[in-house]
């Protein structure tokens, strides 16, 4: 799997964004640019070669890309699997492509929490409406205190698949996204259990992204959570983002610190076990002083965390980076 | 930072976790768990403050005579010169 970054710009904007750091709004020495159709097929071969049968489409906002539909005809040649992640403000091109397009071919993740405007809300409905189906919801845990209703009250009156990839808000290294605290993962955690029971019983289920460790659960919330039907995963294995600007990333979240440029030596699988090398030390710790001693992370049931926020917690000795 | 003809090396990240004091050495991506007495020794160092000062608190806390503090002292930094976390001043 690889994450294609084909649009640095983006039409929502989001406190929380993972790629701020690549938008060219944030970034006055970035400029407004696109993946080229060029640049897409060079990766395209890259990725044949490497054998790697998912691509992921990421921004920004992809689907700005003015090469979009024939981005997506491209890839399908390649016989690759495409997941799309969008904010659903779709143009008509765009919609006309994805609606041609069936889920097994191609997976639209829209990010229901994204910061847009009110006519790019009626835009998103439409998009609802057409895709309805195709449609995984996206959500990212800003608050510890949060509702899934909202998102429940969606997936059933716009029939869109009965799943909802969870989030959590974390830190970009050095940047200031807003990010939930370590402090408040148990928080978290517990509404998450208490959430659980409204979509299972509308047969919804939760799939965790990154981040999530399993102690923010108590006993009794992981249970009702595992009742419910929630596959708790706790691992940082991260799929690779390739940028606009011919950089390799590790993550959004490491993107100011483990970063490559494309290097024509190297196969995509290298660089990221080149970047996992290179994160291993750190992986000892967790987000807490406790994760050393714990017996999840002990026994593997658990990560520690998102590194970036491992990462956070490291004081730097004389004359080190400040991280 | 120099102590005791000591310095630290480049690159180091430190965190104090409840197993101890855990290093970085990012340069060489290796990481360390100090043990009990070289964890206290780190965070005396870091805080810089000075030597007398650090081998009074540093046999008070480990609870060994200040005549024989410093030996434990060195042996504590040789073994951190043998894992790279600092080098001898002046070569």
């Amino acid at each position: 799997m690889a994450n294609l970054i084909v649009s640095n710009i983006c039409n929502a904007n989001c406190d929380f964004c993972f790629a701020s750091s690549f938008l060219h709004k944030k970034m006055n020495q970035i400029t407004q640019r696109f993946m080229s159709f060029e640049e897409i097929q060079f990766y395209m071969n890259l990725l044949d070669q490497s054998g790697v049968h998912d691509v992921r489409l990421l921004g920004g906002e992809p689907t700005l890309h003015p090469n979009f539909p024939e981005i997506i005809t491209n890839i399908r040649s390649h016989q690759k699997h495409i997941t799309i992640f969008t904010n659903g403000v779709l143009s008509e091109k765009v919609l006309q492509t994805l609606e041609d397009i069936t889920p097994d071919v191609c997976s639209i993740i829209l990010n229901m929490n994204a910061k847009i405007l009110q006519d790019q809300i009626q835009i998103r409905e439409k998009t609802l409406i057409r895709l309805g189906n195709k449609v995984i919801s996206g959500y990212t845990i800003t608050n510890p205190i949060f509702t899934l209703d909202f998102l429940t009250q969606m997936i059933m009156d716009y029939s869109l698949q009965r799943v909802i990839r969870l989030g959590l808000a974390l830190p970009i290294l050095k940047k200031q996204n807003a990010a939930l605290h370590p402090k408040q993962f148990p928080a978290a955690g517990h509404c998450l259990a208490e959430q659980s029971a409204i979509t299972f019983q509308k047969g919804i289920r939760i799939e965790p992204d990154c981040g999530f460790i399993r102690c923010m659960f108590s006993e009794n919330d992981f249970s009702i959570l595992k009742e419910h039907n929630f596959h708790y995963v706790s691992c940082c294995s991260p799929v690779i983002d390739i940028c606009t600007d011919g950089q390799i990333l590790h993550c959004f979240a490491l993107s100011e610190k483990y970063y490559e440029k494309f290097d024509q030596s190297m196969g995509i699988l290298e660089i990221r076990k080149k970047f996992l090398e290179r994160t291993k030390p750190w992986r000892f710790s967790g987000i807490y002083p406790e994760c050393g001693t714990c017996s999840y992370k002990i026994r593997g049931e658990c990560s520690g965390g998102c590194l970036s926020m491992i990462m956070s917690r490291f004081n730097p000795v004389g004359v080190s980076e400040n991280l | 930072m120099e102590f005791f003809g000591y310095s630290f090396s480049k690159n180091l990240y430190w965190v104090n976790n409840k197993e101890g004091v855990v290093v970085v050495d990012d340069q060489h991506q290796r990481s360390y768990v100090l043990e009990s007495a070289e964890s206290v020794l780190w965070r005396l160092l870091i805080n810089q403050i000075d030597a007398e000062a650090i081998v009074r608190q540093f046999s008070i806390i480990i609870s060994v005579p200040e005549d024989q503090i410093m030996g434990k002292i060195l042996s504590i930094i040789e073994g951190w010169k043998k894992k790279g976390l600092v080098e001898r001043m002046n070569g």
